[in-house]
C-alpha cells in the first residue's frame, strides 16, 4: 500500500471510531463471527477487543463485504467452514469453539501437519491472513501497536531527524 | 506545408533523455522531445496521488526476475530513491583488473568532469570522505544528517575496521537554486512535492522548457526512420490524440531505457537495415544487467525509526571489488534503505506471518532497520529482452518481452552480503532476530544496447552514437557495459550530459 493511502485509511478507520463511538458494527453472520474470531488468531492485538466492536474490526468486515469481491466472500465462508470440520476431526470440537490460545495451537499442527488441510483451505487462509494485515497495520490500532509515526511536509521535520547530526 | 524540421529529436524524457533535452535545448538548437508516459504537476497530483504507474506493457518468461521502470516525463526518476553514487574507477575496466565482464571504452577521468557538471545542476549532497571513491571535490551541499539506525549501523562497521560513509544523495540538504530542502517526509517513492529532490521533472526539464525545447507527453515513438543510405532521418510517433504523425531531424536521440529500446529498434526497419536498427552486433536486447539487488533487515534494542526519511544513510563499500575468499566476481555495496510501512513490512515477514510471533516482530517495528544490498551482475547474453512471439501492443507491435535469470554467482554475492550484513549490525548492537530477501524485480535495468568501440561487439561507440545507423545517438542506462555495484541515475545523467557536450563541441567546432 503506498504510504498516503495507508496514512488515508489509518485517519478514516480512526475517524469510524470517533464517529460512531463503541463501534457502529456488529458482526451479522456467522460468517462474520467467524471470520473475526479467525483474525483474533492471525493478529491476537494488544488489547483485548481488537477484533470486537472496533474500527480495525468495521474495517475488514467492510472489506470482505466489498461487493466487488463476493464470491472472494463464499471462498473464504467454505474455508471456515472447512477449518471448523477439520478441527472437530482432529480436536472432536468446533474450532471457533475453542479458546484462542487453544484456536492458535491447532491451526498451527493443521497447517503444519495436515496435507490434506493444506490443499483444501491453504490458499484461503493465506488469503484471508492477506487481508487481515493489511487491514490490521494499515489502522490507527495496527499504527499505535508498531509505534508507526505519520510524518509529512506539512507536520515539518521529525523531531528525530532535527536532533539528528550530520555523519562524517 | 513542408514538416518542421529539428536539430535533434530525443525519444523519452527519463534520466538520460531530460539531461540531453537541456543541454541541447541550452546551446539553441531546435529540440523536440518526446515522452510516451504522462506529464504530472508535483504540487497537484503528487498529494493526491494522481502520479501513478501506467503500464510498461512489458511481459515476462516463465521464472524470469522482473525488472521495470516508470513511464512519464522525469521517466524512473520521478519515484526513486535519490541515491546518487558515482562508479569508480575500477567498473571502467573490470576485465583488465579482475578478469570479468568487458572494459568500458572511456574511462573514468573522461566522465568525471560530468559527474561534477550532474552534481552541481541537481544540487547532490553528500561528504567526499568515503575512502573508496576516487579522490574528488565537495559536494554541492553538505551530507544528509543519518538516522539513528544508520548510526548505529556505521558504529557496527567501524567495530569490525569497514569504512562507513555518508551517503550521496541527489536530494538537497539546504536550499538550493530556488528549491527548499528536504522534509524528511519519506515520499520519495511517490513523488516528491515539495521540489526538494533533484528529479528531472524538479530540475532538467523545467530548465529544458525555458530554453524553448518542444516538449511533448503522451507522445509515443513508433518507429525510427531511416534513408536508404542507412542515416537516421526521423521519427513516425503517435501523438496524445493517436494520430500518427513524422517529425524530421538529423540527429535521433533515443533514451527511452533498457527494457524499451530494444524492440523499438528492432521494428524500425529500414531500406538499409532489414533487420532494425544496430543489428549488425546482433548484441541489441542481449548482456540485460539488473543489479544483485536485495535487502537485510535487522533490529536494535532502542528505537530507531527506520521507516523516517530518507534512504541512503551510511553505506559500506568494503566488498565492492570483491572478497577475499569470496565465490562471486567483483562486489557490491550496503546502504541504510528506509523500511516500508507496517502494511507492506509485514509482506516481507514470511516465517512469522500470524500470531504471537508475528506480533513480536511487529511490535518492534520501530527497532528494525532495512539495508539494501546493490551488487555487480555480469552481462550475459541470455539475459535479454526481445519482441514478445505472442503478444502485442496497442499498435500491433510486439512487446518486450524479459528473459533474465540470476546464476550462481549472484547468489554467493548475495550471500556473501547477508553475512557481512548480519556481522556489521550485531556489532552495532542488534540482536538475533533477521530477515533478508534477493530482489525478484529490479529498478536498475541495465545493458541491451552495450557501448564499446568494437562495432562487431557493441551497439554504440564511446559517445553513444550507433555504430551502424549514422544519426542516431543511443544514450540511457542500455549503453552500460557493466553495471557497477551502485544505483545508475547519476552515471547515466553523466554520460547523456557527455554526448550532448560531444555533439555541441562537434556542430560548433
Ligand atoms: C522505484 C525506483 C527507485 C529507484 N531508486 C534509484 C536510486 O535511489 N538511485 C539511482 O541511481 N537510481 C534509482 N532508480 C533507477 C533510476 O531511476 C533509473 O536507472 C534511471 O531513471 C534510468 O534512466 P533511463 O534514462 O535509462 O530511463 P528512464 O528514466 O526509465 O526513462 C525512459 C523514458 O523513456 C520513455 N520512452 C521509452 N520508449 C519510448 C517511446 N517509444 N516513445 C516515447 N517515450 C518513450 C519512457 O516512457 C520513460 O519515461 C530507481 C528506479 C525506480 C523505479
Ligand atoms: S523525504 Fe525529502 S525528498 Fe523525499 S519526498 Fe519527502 S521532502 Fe521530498
Amino acid at each position: 500500500m503506498r504510504r498516503r493511502s495507508f496514512i488515508q485509511a489509518a485517519v478514516a478507520a480512526a475517524a469510524a471510531t470517533t464517529m460512531t463511538g463503541r463501534g457502529a458494527f456488529a458482526a451479522e453472520s456467522e460468517f462474520e463471527s467467524r471470520l473475526l474470531a479467525l483474525a483474533a488468531v492471525i493478529v491476537p492485538g494488544s488489547e483485548p477487543g481488537t477484533w470486537r466492536n472496533s474500527a480495525v474490526a468495521s474495517a475488514l468486515l467492510a472489506e470482505i463485504g466489498d461487493p466487488g469481491r463476493r464470491e472472494r466472500r463464499e471462498r473464504y465462508r467454505a474455508a471456515l467452514e472447512q477449518l471448523n470440520r477439520a478441527t472437530d476431526d482432529r480436536a472432536g470440537e468446533s474450532f471457533f469453539a475453542l479458546a484462542g490460545e487453544r484456536q492458535a495451537g491447532v491451526l498451527k499442527k493443521l497447517i503444519e501437519s495436515d496435507e490434506e488441510f493444506g490443499k483444501k483451505i491453504g490458499k484461503e487462509f493465506a488469503a484471508m491472513r492477506e487481508d487481515v494485515l493489511r487491514v490490521y497495520f494499515s489502522s490507527g490500532a495496527g499504527m499505535k501497536f508498531t509505534g508507526y509515526r505519520e510524518t509529512t511536509q506539512f507536520v515539518g521535520y521529525p523531531e528525530f531527524f532535527q536532533l539528528a547530526e550530520t555523519w562524517e | 506545408m513542408p514538416r518542421a524540421k529539428y536539430d535533434a529529436i530525443i525519444i523519452g524524457l527519463g534520466a538520460a533523455g531530460s539531461v540531453v533535452t537541456e543541454a541541447l535545448s541550452g546551446a539553441g538548437w531546435k529540440v523536440l522531445a518526446l515522452e510516451e508516459g504522462p506529464w504530472y504537476s508535483p504540487f497537484r497530483d503528487y498529494p493526491d496521488e494522481r502520479a501513478v504507474r501506467t503500464p510498461t506493457g512489458l511481459t515476462y518468461e516463465p521464472g524470469s526476475l522482473r525488472p521495470s521502470m516508470v513511464k512519464c516525463v522525469g521517466g524512473s526518476m520521478l519515484f526513486f530513491a535519490g541515491v546518487f553514487f558515482r562508479l569508480h574507477e575500477s567498473d571502467f575496466a573490470t576485465r583488465t583488473r579482475a578478469g570479468c565482464g568487458t572494459d568500458w571504452p572511456i574511462s573514468y577521468k573522461e566522465l568525471e568532469p560530468f559527474y561534477n557538471k550532474v552534481e552541481i545542476f541537481s544540487g547532490a549532497s553528500g561528504s567526499n570522505k568515503n575512502v573508496f571513491e576516487v579522490p574528488r571535490g565537495a559536494y554541492p551541499n553538505p551530507a544528509h544528517p543519518v538516522s539513528r539506525g544508520a548510526q548505529l549501523f556505521a558504529r557496527g562497521a567501524r567495530t569490525l575496521g569497514y569504512h562507513p560513509a555518508s551517503t550521496p544523495m541527489s536530494i538537497i540538504s539546504r536550499p538550493y537554486r530556488g528549491r527548499p530542502s528536504c522534509t524528511y517526509c519519506a515520499r520519495c517513492g511517490e513523488g516528491c512535492m515539495v521540489g526538494d529532490k533533484s528529479s528531472p521533472e524538479m530540475t532538467y526539464i523545467p530548465a529544458a522548457v525555458k530554453n524553448g525545447a518542444d516538449i511533448r507527453a503522451g507522445y509515443k515513438v513508433l518507429t525510427i526512420e531511416t534513408n536508404a543510405a542507412g542515416r537516421a532521418t526521423g521519427v513516425v510517433y503517435k501523438d496524445a490524440e493517436g494520430v500518427k504523425q513524422r517529425a524530421d531531424s538529423d540527429l535521433v536521440m533515443l533514451c527511452g531505457s533498457a527494457l524499451l529500446n530494444p524492440t523499438l529498434l528492432r521494428r524500425s526497419r529500414g531500406p538499409a537495415h532489414h533487420d532494425g536498427l544496430g543489428a549488425r552486433s546482433a548484441m541489441v536486447g542481449r548482456n540485460l544487467m539488473c543489479h544483485n539487488g536485495g535487502r537485510y533487515m535487522a533490529r536494535f534494542p532502542e528505537v530507531v525509526n527506520g521507516y523516517m526519511g530518507i534512504s541512503g544513510g551510511i553505506n559500506v563499500q568494503d566488498f565492492y571489488e570483491g572478497a577475499p575468499g569470496g565465490d562471486f566476481h567483483r562486489g557490491y555495496t550496503l546502504y541504510v534503505s528506509l523500511l516500508p510501512p507496517p502494511a507492506e513490512f509485514v509482506g516481507y515477514l514470511e516465517r512469522d506471518r500470524w500470531g504471537g510471533r508475528l506480533m513480536d516482530v511487529m511490535g518492534s517495528y520501530n527497532r528494525i532497520i532495512r539495508l539494501a544490498v546493490v551488487g555487480e551482475d555480469q552481462a550475459r547474453p541470455e539475459n535479454m529482452v526481445y519482441p514478445d512471439p505472442e503478444a502485442t501492443d496497442e499498435n500491433g507491435f510486439p512487446r518486450p518481452r524479459v528473459r533474465f535469470k540470476r546464476t550462481v554467482n549472484e547468489l554467493n554475492m548475495f550471500e556473501h552480503a547477508v553475512a557481512s550484513s548480519r556481522s556489521i549490525c550485531r556489532a552495532g548492537g542488534a540482536d538475533d532476530w533477521e530477515n533478508h530477501y534477493i530482489s525478484s524485480g529490479s529498478a536498475h535495468p541495465l545493458g541491451t544496447c552495450r557501448m564499446g568501440d568494437d562495432p562487431d561487439k557493441s551497439v554504440v561507440d564511446r559517445w553513444g552514437a550507433c555504430h551502424d545507423v549514422p544519426g542516431l545517438y543511443i544514450c540511457d542506462g542500455s549503453v552500460f557495459p557493466t553495471s557497477g555495484a551502485v544505483n545508475p541515475s547519476l552515471t547515466i545523467m553523466a554520460l547523456a550530459a557527455r554526448t550532448a557536450d560531444h555533439l555541441i563541441s562537434r556542430r560548433s567546432g
